[in-house]
């Protein structure tokens, strides 16, 4: 038990020096992003609340885990229907036009002539998972963000992303309390990310700057993780992500080979059981900066209730989950305005997420 | 590029199906979910003897009781936070999860009250046995242990039903896709008949 404390204590005070005001950069574009949803990447409203920092979450309970390795904790075998949708669904059908490549006046006026900010995250999908091996298949994922700047010559952010993917993972306990295991994940994307001037969008030529592009991609990730035999579960994780072969335009949209760490404990209360994680991965090629990976995430279970929380560079987030048996479902608040930046431009997403177990 | 994905895929699914016989269990006879929770849930030993059975009803009881509060405790917050959200939310969509809240809720009461109250077919057994006083120790063990074969034969059995299941399932799917035109939902048929014959693979061993 004292071992179990000390080992909170020094995680504590590393997440306190990491998450201090004076370690964050202000960003300039903290206002044109949205705090959690980021084009090359799909999470689940669990991993999203708790800001991605799940490589050691071993079990995630609405998707699959996010490392490989943690395969064998799996309980049983199940299959699961997923749908996950945030607030600014209905631009999903003009955010469909954009990407179907036939922009026009109306479009870009019904697009960008209105509300400044404009954002969608939609996802559906089929997860199966099982102590030897989980898939997932999305046949439909779509985000979109664009942000309008500077009245005088607007400047338009742009991203638009439709995609279809295949993940299959799995993994084994090598020695004790030692896990690896791999993933393979093949995307398909359509995809637009831009930075235009409006008024440039009044010609043809300006238009064809938005017109979608391609890639597709298969990944290998291999992941590892080592439970300490100690009490609060203290865990250390590491993985590598887009490892592969990619083809098509990853100019405007890049996703480089990148090493992911993760360290995370679950201190022993009465009720109930609650992990602490600490991440550093990035959820984009933007992300430069060792503070801008860096990843805080909670998350509380009590029978049927899973209590999550995050915060990142990007933003904060906070999330109910509600699980039982076939039926489960989610909310999830996440916004870009952080205690320790003051900002006057922000923005807020609520997602909502409902799923069916088989 | 199609060949490789197969080749590594099939790499996979071959090295994941030839693994359960050592990962189904590990170390203390636990899986790796029942080591890190601390639980025990599918053991077989628990039979062998008396005492054996005697601790595991014991174990089992405190986290049926356990179990049970969280759930009710739970159940209880989801049906109040369902109440709370709909009262201040203008988007049907998130009214609607809401209501799953309360509908979840209201379940995990019932579950929870049902893991409190009444517990599993161990819990009755033992009360079962408890209860003859004239069943000497060395003939509650020998039932005990006729029931834990008969109950690793049904548990085959079972396995063998939902690997037949899962394959004709698979077969349906996999002949269902091929009628498809290229597409989303073709890829849909595809993937649930591809992990329906992983799961037949999995239940076969």
């Amino acid at each position: 038990m004292q071992r179990g404390f000390a080992s909170a204590v020094v995680f504590i005070c590393f997440v306190f020096v990491a998450f201090s005001p004076s370690s964050f950069a202000q960003s300039d574009l903290s206002f044109s992003r949205n705090a959690r949803t980021f084009e090359t990447q799909q999470g689940s409203l669990i991993t999203k609340a708790l800001a991605f920092a799940c490589l050691s979450l071993t079990v995630v309970p609405d998707g699959l885990p996010c490392n490989p390795a943690f395969t064998p904790f799996e309980k049983e075998p199940h299959f699961d229907f997923e749908g996950l949708i945030s607030n600014g669904y209905p631009t999903m059908e003009k955010m469909r036009l954009l990407l179907s490549g036939n922009l026009n006046q109306d479009l870009v006026q019904a697009l960008f002539g209105g509300d400044p900010v404009l954002q969608i995250e939609g996802n559906a999908e089929l997860d199966f998972h099982s102590r030897y091996f989980n898939a997932r298949y999305t046949p439909a994922s779509v985000k979109f963000f664009s942000v309008v700047r500077n009245e005088a010559n607007p400047l338009i952010d742009v991203y638009a992303v439709d995609e279809q993917n295949f993940e299959f993972q799995s993994g084994y306990e090598f020695l004790p309390g030692l896990f690896a295991g791999a993933q393979v994940r093949a995307v398909d994307r359509k995809y637009v990310r831009k930075q235009v001037f409006l008024l440039d969008l009044a010609t043809d030529e300006g238009r064809a700057q938005l017109q979608p592009q391609r890639q597709s991609a298969v990944y290998f990730e291999p992941g590892v993780s080592y439970v300490f035999n100690l009490p609060w579960k203290p865990r250390i994780s590491a993985m590598i992500v887009n490892l592969g072969i990619q083809n098509g335009n990853f100019s405007d949209m890049n996703e480089p080979i990148e090493g992911q760490y993760s360290i995370g404990i679950n201190p022993e209360l009465p009720w109930g059981d609650l992990s602490i994680l600490l991440d550093y991965r990035s959820m984009n090629y933007q992300e430069s900066s060792y503070t801008e990976r860096l990843r805080l995430g909670m998350m509380y279970h009590l029978g049927a209730m899973y209590l999550g929380g995050g915060v990142d560079n990007n933003g904060v987030s906070g999330g109910l989950f509600f699980s039982l048996q076939q039926l489960n479902a989610g909310i999830l608040y996440s916004t870009t305005r952080v205690p320790w930046q003051s900002s006057d431009f922000f923005t807020q997403t609520v997602y909502v997420e409902a799923g069916w177990r088989l | 590029m199609k060949n490789r994905i197969f080749a590594l895929l099939s790499l996979l699914i071959f090295s994941a199906s030839a693994w359960p016989s050592v990962t189904d269990k590990t170390r203390d006879g636990r899986t790796s979910y029942e080591e890190f929770h601390d639980v025990f849930t599918g053991d077989m030993q628990k039979y062998s003897s008396w005492h054996a059975f005697e601790l595991s009803v014991q174990k089992e009881n405190f986290r049926d009781s356990n179990d049970g509060l969280s759930y009710i405790l739970s159940g209880s917050l989801a049906v109040i936070a369902g109440f709370a959200g709909q009262g201040v939310s203008s988007d049907p969509l998130e009214k609607g999860v809401y209501t799953l809240f309360q509908s979840i809720g209201i379940a995990a009461i019932g579950y929870g009250s049902y893991s409190l109250m009444v517990g599993n077919d161990d819990k009755l057994l033992y009360s079962a046995l408890e209860g003859q006083p004239n069943m000497s120790l060395h003939e509650r063990t020998e039932f005990l242990r006729n029931y834990g074969r008969l109950k690793r034969e049904r548990e085959r059995k079972e396995r063998i039903v939902k690997a037949i299941t899962h394959g004709m399932i698979a077969a349906l799917n996999i002949y269902t896709a091929t009628q498809q035109k290229p597409g989303p939902v073709q890829n849909a048929l595809y993937f649930i008949g591809g992990v329906n014959v992983l799961a037949t693979i999995s239940y076969s061993f």
